[in-house]
């Protein structure tokens, strides 16, 4: 056999992929050819460099990142289907004769909500075909879908305006508390997505609405504003907490950057814990893991506690 | 909780995104190093790995349980390297040097016990490495890859890159070659 198929040899002799035979060959050779021998020591370098070249502390920062840019990016996914749906939902009821403008991404829709009332103020909207101002979405009403396929991102709905007059809803009015759920999620006022959180938590009628809870999920998952990712867990005390709810706080207390959501993630993981969702024998597991590696310390101090309890 | 991976798979595919999120998390750092080992650029591993996981998610419910979930997701991986395409605006951070704070090469951990000698070899090796591999085809570097830092089997690079055993071990042999060429007299 030539020297290049020792060469080779050596390789699989490394990677543990070499049968005895040739094993037997590559040592007896080894020991007569002093130019196999010096490839032999080479590829041992690079071999044991390499594995010995382990770089997490790095690499962990950028799976963290990594992982908040990919979550970000599939919430966004997700919510143009939702938005479609609570909205198709909400606004079916009203039908009224159409004027034809499109219109597309219907976020700002619930910019006139507040305290748990739909206000609809004032006569004479301005519209174009152009698109419509900011101020006009407060004025709108009369949805009517001619076009609610989310496939394209787009979507298609007439509106009409009304002589003056305002529209109360009820909170625990159903269909209030659908676009309630929607500007939890949507709106880009961090202020009225909080606002949303505190108004639906006053209707009686919300514990098991699974629509809502998943809402808050998401929302103290994802959300960009630390104070709504707060109000969103303070929430879950509201509801009746499950084993989603559970896992969800626990997913907070593992990737949430704020300490401080860290530690009302643990205080309400305790309030579960108490209503008798308890922690299973892997969520210990995670939380035990957590300790090591959390960077505060009453973070630290307090998963302790949890896990004393059990 | 202790679902098994198939059982993950399943939920993940009737559009449960936590057990997607599970399911993902289980590889995700393999994937998320490779991409970083292959580009020497975290921005661009980044952007691999995003790629990647939005891949699956559009395309988990076609997997069909033909293969592990583990050589669909890293096929998935060697291909979107390969064929990843720099940012422009990234251009000049191709080649990593020793003195470029930001690279990863530099900022080897010292929570093990090391001294400050040990780290300088250490990182200085690894930059020469990484100066080596870019002198590596794509193919070559990938089964490379593969190999040393992930430790597959080489029929396993075999099928997570579509050829043949012999293809692998010629890259291997060939990557090798050239690495010993680049690194002779680094030791
Ligand atoms: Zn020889």
């Amino acid at each position: 056999m030539q020297h290049e198929k020792y060469e080779e040899l050596i390789q699989y002799y490394f990677y543990n992929e070499i049968d005895e035979a040739d094993k037997k060959l590559l040592e007896q050779h080894l020991i007569s050819c002093p130019q196999c021998k010096t490839h032999f020591e080479l590829f041992k370098k690079i071999f044991n460099s390499i594995n010995e070249n382990e770089n997490n502390e790095f690499e962990d920062k950028l799976l963290f990142e990594a992982r908040a840019e990919l979550r970000g990016y599939l919430k966004a996914q997700k919510n143009k289907t939702s938005i479609i749906k609570v909205l198709t939902q909400a606004f079916s009821s009203f039908m009224v004769k159409p004027i034809g403008i499109a219109f597309g991404g219907a976020v700002v829709l619930l910019a006139g909500l507040f305290t748990g009332y739909l206000i609809f103020n004032e006569p004479a909207v301005n519209y174009s075909k152009e698109g419509l101002n900011f101020a006009d979405y407060s004025k709108i009403q009369n949805i009517n879908f001619l076009d609610a396929d989310p496939d394209d991102g787009e979507i298609e709905f007439t509106y009409e305006s009304v002589k003056p007059g305002r529209i109360k809803g009820n909170i625990n009015d159903s269909r209030v508390r659908e676009i309630l759920t929607y500007a939890i999620l949507n709106e880009k006022n961090p202020g009225t997505r909080l606002n949303s959180i505190n108004v639906i938590n006053a209707s009686s009628q919300h514990k098991n609405d699974d629509e809502l809870k998943n809402a808050l999920i998401s929302v103290a998952k994802y959300d960009n504003n630390p104070g709504v990712r707060r109000e969103a867990i303070k929430s879950f005390n509201e509801l009746s907490v499950d084993k989603e709810i559970k896992d969800a706080l626990i997913y907070v207390l593992l990737n949430d950057t704020s300490a401080g959501i860290r530690i009302e993630a643990i205080n309400s993981l305790m309030e579960t814990s108490k209503k008798g969702i308890k922690l299973d024998e892997s969520d210990l597991t995670t939380l035990k893991d957590k300790i090591q590696l959390d960077q505060n310390n009453y973070v630290r101090y307090q998963l302790r506690n949890i896990i004393k309890e059990y | 909780m202790h679902l098994t991976e198939n059982e993950l798979i399943l939920k993940a595919q009737r559009g449960d995104d936590l057990a997607f999120e599970a399911l993902i998390y289980r590889y995700d750092k393999m994937v998320l190093r490779l991409a970083l080992k292959y580009t020497a650029n975290p921005d661009d591993a980044k952007d691999i790995y995003q790629e990647v996981f939005i891949r699956v998610y559009k395309n988990l419910s076609g997997f069909q349980f033909k293969s592990e979930f583990s050589t669909w997701l890293f096929k998935i991986t060697t291909n979107m390297c390969i064929t990843y395409k720099r940012k422009q605006n990234r251009f000049n951070q191709i080649t990593i040097d020793a003195d470029d704070e930001a690279s990863p090469v530099s900022q080897i951990s010292g929570s093990e016990d090391l001294t400050p000698e040990v780290i300088t070899e250490k990182a200085e090796f690894e930059v020469k490495i990484n100066k080596a591999l870019e002198s590596l085809s794509p193919n070559q570097k990938m089964s490379f890859l593969l190999k040393h830092y992930e430790g597959y089997k080489i029929k396993e690079i075999a099928e997570i890159m579509n050829c043949k055993e012999g293809t692998i071990k010629k890259y291997l042999f060939d990557a090798v070659r050239k690495l010993q060429l680049k690194l002779v007299g680094s030791f």
